[in-house]
Formats: structure tokens, sequence, C-alpha cells
């Protein structure tokens, strides 16, 4: 799975460039990703506007994700989420769990908010 | 339109979800345009046939999995059909505790676990059975019908 990273000053933006996060991918994903936070970063954006489709599986290791940051005090945000993939997030209530930001823009806020405290 | 039957075949693999899910979704297109009841069907039938491979299959490739698909008059129904192992979890959705877990715990929250839990919110009737060796599931979803 091809992922496209973009650093903005202590934030790293993720951008899965495939259709889907599901069960036949969704551990490369994580891998790639936790990769990234071993190589030192805390704060993470991860826009999903190329994912068409998430399953449990994937829905599964983005929470793997989130509790490894938490562990290092770090964060992660969605963004981008397509509106057949909402529905999935709500079901879950993982929309009550995860910081959920129509675009990178607004997430970008969430952290200059948060990293100035 | 007639009632129709469509039967398909796949490997036991998860690199076959994919155009899965593509045939079925292009199938109940045929009788159905609601797009958010497309993505129902599209999301359950990905976690049913998971299952299966996972669990049933061991996640060992070579072994049939048979998925019918009946357009009928007011629903659709879809039955996965396979020979591996029985799983009990499917006769009992009360094991999935998933919406009453305590969200705000983070490191609690689970990472598995949730597909028989999504099947059961997205379709309106869900039933399994194991015979001679056969396990059947199979969902029900109630249609909007093309005018």
């Amino acid at each position: 799975m091809e992922i496209e990273t973009k650093q903005e000053n202590s934030v790293l933006v993720v951008k899965p460039l495939t259709h889907s996060i599901e069960a036949s991918n969704s551990r490369q994903f994580k891998t790639k990703v936790i990769d990234l936070i071993n190589q030192g970063n805390r704060n993470l954006v991860i826009n999903l506007s190329e994912v068409n489709f998430i399953d449990s599986s994937g829905l599964g290791n983005m929470i793997s994700i989130l509790k490894l940051l938490a562990t290092q005090q770090g964060n992660v945000v969605l963004c981008g989420i397509k509106e057949e993939n909402t529905k999935l997030f709500h079901l879950t209530r993982l929309d009550q769990v995860f910081s959920i930001y129509p675009n990178e823009a607004e997430a970008f806020k969430f952290f200059s908010t948060k990293l100035t405290k | 339109m007639d009632n129709i039957v469509v039967k398909v075949v796949i490997d036991s693999q998860l690199s076959h979800l994919e155009p899965l899910r593509r045939a079925i979704h292009g199938i109940c297109a045929c009788k159905i345009e609601n797009k958010e009841i497309l993505s129902d069907i599209e999301l359950s039938i990905q976690e049913a046939v998971t299952n299966v491979i996972n669990h049933a299959y061991q996640s060992q490739p070579g072994h049939e999995i048979l998925i019918i698909v009946s357009l009928l008059p007011n629903e659709i129904t879809l039955e996965i059909v396979d020979s591996g192992l029985k799983n009990d979890k499917k006769t009992d959705v009360t094991q999935h505790k998933l919406a009453e877990i305590d969200i705000t715990d983070i490191q609690q929250l689970p990472e598995s676990g949730m597909g028989l839990f999504l099947i059961h919110q997205l379709m309106d009737k869900v039933a399994y059975t194991s015979l001679d060796g056969s396990n059947r599931l199979i969902l029900h979803k109630s249609i909007i019908t093309r005018m």
C-alpha cells in the first residue's frame, strides 16, 4: 500500500493512496504507520479522502494506532472521511473516540490549539 | 422483475474480497438504487466472508466459499456457505458487547471482533445454521425497488 506523507511543523499528515483499507491490506497500513510513529512522529493526521471502503479490520488497525499514540502522549486525528464510511464510525461509536475533521486544514486547527496549550 | 438468483464462488483468500464485493455490488445494483443499502450489503458481505476465511478456514487458502444472492420483490438475501469450522458466535449476537463498551477507556477498545456486530446492525435479519458439515449464514435486507 502506498502512503503519502507530509510534515507540517510537528504534525505528520499520513494519506493512504488506496481505495480501501480492509482485511486484505489493513495490517500493511498499520505497519507503515507504526514505522512512522517509531521514527518519532507523535502527532498524526490520517487523511482518508482517497479511501472509498473501510471494514472492521481497517477500523481495528486505526484503533491500534490510537492506542499506541495514547501511550506515548501522542495524538491522531482523522480527516476526509467519505460519506460512505461515516456509518461505520457511527455504528461502532468510534466517531466519539476519534477526533474527526472534514479536511486537513481543520485538522491542523486541532493541533494548533492543542500544542500551544 | 422476476426473482433472480445468482451464485458466486470464491477461494478462501482475503485478496479475493475486493472482486467479490464489486461483483455483489453489481448484482444488487440491478435491483437497488439506494446507495446506503448497497453500502450496507457490501460491508456485510465483506465482514461475513472475512469471518469465514479467518475463522472457518483458519486463514488457509484452497477452500470454496459459495455466495448465493437472491433478488426478491421486497428484499435481498445473501447466503454465505462454507464447509469449515462451525462458528458458535454466529448464533448469539449478545456475545458482542461492542455497544456496551466504555469508549472513554481507549486501551479497552476492541481491535477485532466487530464484524458480526456490524452485520447485525446493517442487516434486517441474520440467521446461521450448521448442518452436516455445511455452515450457512443468511442475511436479509429489505429494499426499495426501482420505480
